[in-house]
């Protein structure tokens, strides 16, 4: 692969400049067309979203747009050159996202360069873009010991997750180790007895399909080695393991 | 396998583990994205930009033949 600078000017100077436009997604041609796309029509689907927030990404495209934000401080390895010269970068960016996952993209260069800035301008434009539904991701960790494995999870997306959260953390984390050919012994620790961890808990022991075993615990019922052996007084008797 | 009930009990528990704890860790690896995306938290080292890449690519070539390509 060789290409001089040349060519990369070329590249974004010819034809349209840039490399990416907005596009409509709906027929346009008629006069009808523009009624429903606009006035009036378009207070049918804003007047379901007044009603029930989430169905903004039923008629809009928000759940597929990102903002590519970026106020040219630290751009590639380019560093600090500015709003101006970062947009060929973002709207590069787009392009990624648009070809290899079908995401649209909209670069936004912000003209300030205190980091407050930026966040809170990234705050405000939350109800532009989609982003990722957390719910179904979580991040794992693999520990290699010298007598065992441990996974820990989730120790890369949800935040603070609920009891619903939880659960899907621990089935993405199951279906990873059998995918790796190790059936999992699942324990969903917490620190006091009650909360989130315990209504997860009933989420993940009716799940399909089912862990080994699970159960709200302390780290002393619950490790590996003394797995079966000793039960926290107050988790109720899981199945025992068959680890 | 231990499921925390936050995200930073759960990293707490893995930087001891891994660093004074002398564990060998992988990760993070993300969990239900739709293609094997994983993103190595600032300061990797090279190891760790290898052994992801390595499970990356296992993924892909495990999710290619499960499509029968």
């Amino acid at each position: 692969m060789s290409y001089s600078r040349q060519d990369a000017l070329d590249y974004h100077s010819s034809g349209r400049r840039g490399k990416v436009a907005v596009v409509p997604t709906k027929p346009a041609g008629t006069r009808r067309d523009l009624s429903l796309a606009y006035s009036p029509g378009v207070a049918g689907p804003c007047r379901e979203i007044a009603d029930r927030p989430w169905d903004v990404f039923r008629y809009t495209a928000r759940g597929n747009l990102a903002a590519m934000v970026a106020n040219g401080t630290a751009v590639l390895g380019l560093g600090d050159i500015g709003t101006l010269a970062a947009r060929p970068v973002m709207e590069g960016k787009g392009v990624l996202f648009k070809r290899i996952a079908g995401i649209d993209v909209f670069d936004l260069e912000v003209g300030s360069k205190d980091p407050d800035d930026v966040i809170r301008f990234c705050e405000l434009l939350e109800p532009t873009v989609g982003g990722i539904n957390l719910e179904e991701v979580a991040g794992l960790y693999i520990m290699v010991l010298e007598r065992e494995i441990l996974f820990f999870a989730d120790t890369t997306v949800n935040i603070d997750p609920d009891a619903g959260t939880l659960a899907a953390i621990a089935r993405l984390a199951a279906g990873f180790a059998r995918w790796l050919g190790i059936e999992p012994r699942v324990a969903m620790l917490s620190f006091s007895s009650f909360g989130s961890v315990r209504r997860a808990t009933a989420v993940v022991k009716a799940a399909d399909p089912p862990c080994t075993w699970t159960g709200r615990c302390r780290w002393r019922s619950r490790s590996p080695r003394t797995c079966g052996r000793t039960r926290t007084r107050s988790a109720p008797s899981p199945a025992p393991p068959t680890c | 396998m231990l499921i925390f009930p936050n995200l930073n009990a759960a990293n707490i528990a893995c930087k001891l583990m891994a660093r004074p704890g002398g564990a060998e860790a992988f990760g993070p690896i993300l969990l239900g994205m739709a293609h094997p995306v994983h993103a190595l938290q600032r300061g990797s080292e090279a190891a760790e930009a290898a052994s992801l890449t390595a499970l990356a690519v296992v993924d892909a070539q495990s999710r290619a033949a499960a499509r029968g390509e």
